[in-house]
């Protein structure tokens, strides 16, 4: 059984030689003059502007947990429409009723992200946190500031100053709040 | 269908607790009513659910072994046993969980949903006859436990736990299913079928009929990379890395809950996959043997230095489980009513393990209740005088696990020593002998450190507050290690059903 593989082993061998020999000769022997230019990004990137360390409001992340619940049930109803049509009747009472479970559970989770307002978009309403049970923490804790800004979405309690830039790559939130602008 | 209730008979505690998990979900999120007094709706409804849970397992110890879903999952006294054990520490955990939360500023409905969800996949891991039911329900109780370890989200070792317990269990999880799938291959030929299979009752009735034969390479190798991942999620050496950094980090409540809920899981699992592989014992038996031995000497050497009591609880937790694998290591070596003895032995270990893990962490818990983490051994400097209950207690905890009568942890380690010994295997009845010794010497210091030292000036607090449920929960454990300690036949008795695993 094992002797199947030498066949791959042998390829594996000549492919590593191969590529090896062709990139280490090429090092070894050819010029090197690297230029300012040369050294580029050349048609396969742009040079990177700003900081790539930026923050995203959280929502963003939720956004996308939710997108992969919900499309992970699509992909799930998907292969199950498709045999559903074939089955006896008896089967077909089985087949319903486990993709009501299915749904069922995946509804519990739609309910509970609705009462925890995840999908509570304007949070003009809830300023406080939810996690705060005790009335002093919720006086000690600052309303909840997310975005940059510039990038439209204020705290509600600020005036806005100046004129509203919208401002790229900032990298964080504080930068742009100390400065006014970059 | 037909049948369909007996199927969802057969798994009708693991269900019961995750309906509870659903409700505790939604009354929590979506009843205001609920959420206004989440303090006390949410550990009542989940403890009233796993009692719940724990009754009808009780009530169904007797009845006959079955297997459901097409021969996924299995119900056996086996299966019924651990169960019962899994409930109880979770149930001792809620009770310890009440108040620590509320001090740490952590009470959330999610704390317990979490619990109850992890519960659920260690109850059908209990019970699953398949790799892939297995698979899927080690998962379950994985994931929920990734997240309570990162349950204290504001501390630093919070959150180092948990996301080092994800990326390592991700790993070890990886290890596992490729396992599987090698299995799945190597099985080609053995089942009565000729078609390759996951399920272990087919896999076992293969082996015994092909014996040695039957084992190709691609099977073996199949079977070392499981156990890799099972050794990982037992936390044996050299796979137990992640251990202390874990247990330390995470609330003590979770460290609590799942050393003991994992430890228990993952052996029933190990017990039936052995005892599957009963007929091949030749191949895993060394192996086995050596893991048990690194495991008892690692877990105890290294915990020696520790001065943090959870970091040190941690390590003593990798020597236990070094202990228990002595037991499987007997389960598979024994024969006749020997190997019923080594069955019941090494749930009786778990069982005292279980008791003692909770209780221990159960003390630093109570000693937590002013609202500052007890972890050090400097924390407990003094404490026959500022704490008689907590000193006293903790204790009993440090004889039993050092295995000292009259405690439970000394009868468990005499048990498996005994059934070692009958197996003919005494140079790892020795080594469990020895490893022991080293364990007493920092068991010892705890105690020496509450009672023969002066309290450090800023150790010495004021009176705290009350805490029944914490209070309650180490009460039992006490209470227990005692006495079956002084009547370990009565818990023999209790777990003796256990010795029948269907698969066999």
């Amino acid at each position: 059984m094992i002797s199947g593989y030498i066949p791959i082993a042998v390829l594996i061998l000549v492919a590593a030689i191969l590529g090896g020999a062709m990139i280490g000769l090429s090092f070894l022997f050819g010029p090197h003059k690297p230029t300012f230019f040369k050294s580029t990004s050349y048609e396969c990137g742009i040079d990177p502007v700003g900081n790539a360390r930026e923050r995203f409001p959280i929502k963003f992340y939720l956004v996308a947990m939710l997108f992969i619940i919900f499309d992970i049930e699509t992909i799930f109803l998907w292969p199950w429409a498709v045999t559903y049509g074939s089955q006896e009747h008896g089967m077909k009472v089985f087949f319903l009723s486990e993709m009501a479970v299915f749904v069922a559970i995946l509804f519990i989770g739609y309910f509970y992200i609705l009462g925890k307002g995840a999908l509570d978009w304007d949070e003009s309403d809830r300023a406080v946190n939810q996690d705060s049970h005790t009335p002093e923490i919720k006086a000690k804790r600052a309303p909840i500031r997310f975005g940059n800004e510039a990038s439209g979405v204020v705290d509600l309690d600020k005036k806005p100053v100046g004129d509203r830039v919208p401002t790229y790559g900032a990298s964080s939130q504080e930068e742009v709040v100390a400065g006014g602008k970059r | 269908m037909v049948g369909m209730s007996d199927n969802l008979a057969a798994i009708l505690p693991a269900i019961i607790v995750m309906v509870t998990g659903f409700i505790v979900l939604l009354g929590d999120s979506c009843l205001p009513a609920w959420r206004n007094n989440g303090k006390a709706f949410n550990p009542a409804v989940t403890f009233v659910g796993i009692a719940v849970a724990l009754f009808f397992d009780m009530t169904r110890m007797g009845a006959k072994s079955a297997t459901a879903f097409s021969g996924a999952v299995v119900d056996d006294p086996f299966s019924r046993i651990s169960i019962l054990l899994l409930g109880v520490a979770a149930i001792l955990a809620v009770l310890l969980s009440t108040t620590y939360l509320e001090n740490k500023k952590l009470h959330h409905g999610e704390y317990y949903v979490l619990i109850l969800f992890s519960l659920f996949g260690a109850m059908l891991m209990a019970g699953s006859n398949d790799l892939i039911t297995l698979f899927v329900s080690i998962e379950t109780l994985s994931v929920a436990l990734y997240v309570l370890a990162g349950f204290a989200r504001t501390e630093e070792r919070s959150e180092e736990a948990a996301l080092k317990y994800f990326l390592l269990g991700a790993f070890a999880a990886g290890f596992l299913l490729y396992g599987i799938a090698l299995v799945y291959g190597g099985s080609y030929g053995l089942s009565h079928t000729g078609q390759a299979t996951t399920n272990l009752t087919e896999i076992g009735a293969g082996l015994a009929g092909s014996g040695l034969g039957g084992v190709t390479v691609m099977f073996g190798i199949g079977l070392a990379l499981m156990f890799v991942g099972f050794a990982f999620k037992a936390a044996l050496v050299p796979f137990h890395m992640w251990t202390p950094d874990v247990y330390q980090g995470s609330p003590t409540s979770v460290t609590a809950y799942m050393a003991a809920l994992t430890k228990i899981a993952i052996f029933t699992v190990i017990l039936r996959i052995l005892s599957v592989l009963t007929p091949i014992s030749s191949v895993w038996l060394m192996t086995a043997q050596l893991l048990a031995i690194l495991t008892m000497f690692g877990g105890n050497i290294l915990a020696v230095t520790q001065d943090n009591v959870k970091r040190m609880l941690a390590y003593s937790s990798i020597a236990h489980a070094g202990y228990i694998m002595a037991g499987v290591v007997a389960v598979g070596a024994a024969e006749g009513k020997f190997h019923d003895l080594a069955i019941s032995s090494t749930m009786f270990y778990l069982f005292a393990y279980t008791l003692m893990t909770i209780g221990s962490f159960g003390v630093l818990i109570w000693l937590s209740r002013r609202g500052r983490d007890c972890q050090t051994l400097g924390d407990l400097k003094g404490l026959v005088k500022r704490d008689p209950i907590g000193a006293y207690t903790m204790l009993v905890f440090m004889l039993s696990l050092g295995g000292i009568p009259p405690t439970m942890g000394f009868m468990g380690k005499l048990m498996i020593f005994n059934v070692l010994l009958s197996a003919g295997l005494t140079p790892l009845a020795l080594c469990l002998g020895f490893a022991s010794i080293i364990s007493v010497y920092y068991y010892l210091r705890v105690v020496w450190m509450m009672c023969f030292m002066e309290p450090d000036r800023e150790t010495i607090t004021e009176h705290a507050t009350e805490s029944g449920g914490t209070l309650f929960a180490i009460g039992v454990t006490v209470v227990l290690s005692l006495f079956f300690g002084l009547a370990p036949y009565l818990a023999q008795t209790l777990l003796a059903p256990a010795t029948s695993i269907l698969v066999r």
